[in-house]
């Protein structure tokens, strides 16, 4: 199988901060998210048109995935950083709205974060799926 | 290599009572299957994006957007005219979640691949054979004719058929033929 390795983000606690973005979604939503991160881990990367959205103008290195609906949401991911070509890491969850994100400072703090897992490879765990 | 959304079966199980939940899961599958199956098809062609806009009578910028599992707006008359573009046919059907589990599973380049009917095997083996019974025919025609009613719906039915059913037809007709020789 072709797919990638999904990752999440571990704060200095050890707290995986994109978990907890997720158990405060509704169903519906993490349905919809579910549908997305099984398309990543099962197919080839280039086969599913605008699945992972990216990079984002000024942060090379910053992907997005796109969760439909009122709420624009819009889980912020890297590839790898250890192995880009097999591993995607989710780094925070975010929302945004005509190019305007919420938290303002989602991108920054999200490459932010990747450094440090670049520096520490243990500030990362297997992705967590919430039900 | 760890999954972690390789269960919608149980996923699905334990989510029983959260409607939601399942339906925006097939909605999900429904956006992202047909923008990838669009582009599969597009590829196993070898189209451009202007080459099937053209085909489909549409602006390349539309095809784009198709091609985009975001997009959700999705017409039956602009995924018929997409069908005839690629010389297949539609099916829009209502299913289980049952069938949504086993077409998830599936989800890949080689499921979503489909010939154009020109390039269909089965339409040439069953023209090939079409045109041998003919071919068998004439004569049988002239000396049986109460038969010839039996194998031209025969024929008809196994070029409308599915393969195993065409099969059986196009077997059915060849004992005919035999038959009616040796009758």
């Amino acid at each position: 199988m072709a797919g990638w390795r999904l990752y999440d983000y571990l704060d200095h606690r050890g707290v995986n901060d994109f978990e907890g973005w997720s158990k405060g979604l509704e169903s519906k939503y993490r349905a919809m998210l579910h549908r997305k991160l099984k398309a990543l881990e099962d197919t080839e990367p280039d086969l599913v048109p605008g699945l992972l959205e990216g990079p984002i103008r000024g942060h090379p290195h910053i992907y997005k995935l796109k969760i439909g609906g009122k709420i624009r949401l819009r889980p912020l991911l890297c590839k790898g950083p250890i192995d880009n070509n097999k591993e995607l890491t989710f780094l925070m969850g975010a929302t945004e709205r005509d190019y305007k994100w919420d938290p303002p400072n989602a991108l920054v703090v999200a490459e932010a974060r990747r450094q440090e897992i670049i520096s520490n490879p243990e500030r990362r765990c297997n992705h967590v799926k919430v039900l | 290599m760890s999954k972690f959304y390789s269960s919608l079966r149980e996923d699905l199980i334990r989510t029983a009572n959260d409607k939601d939940y399942r339906h925006a899961y097939a909605e999900e599958s429904l956006n992202l299957t047909i923008a990838t199956q669009i582009k599969v098809l597009r590829e196993q062609r070898e189209f451009t994006q202007e080459r099937l806009a053209k085909e489909a009578g549409m602006k390349q910028s539309m095809i784009s957007r198709y091609e985009n599992i975001n997009y959700s707006s999705w017409s039956i008359n602009t995924l018929r005219k997409l069908a005839e573009a690629f010389d297949v046919f539609l099916d829009v059907r209502f299913r289980s979640f049952r069938d949504l589990v086993e077409s998830t599973n599936r989800f890949g380049r080689e499921a979503l691949q489909v010939p154009a009917f020109t390039e269909d095997p089965f339409f040439q083996e069953e023209q090939s054979l079409g045109m041998q019974a003919q071919a068998q025919l004439i004569p049988i025609f002239s000396v049986f004719p109460q038969h010839a009613g039996i194998v031209q719906r025969g024929m008809l039915r196994s070029t409308e058929a599915g393969s195993a059913t065409s099969a059986a037809v196009g077997s059915q007709t060849r004992q005919i033929i035999t038959g009616s020789i040796y009758a």
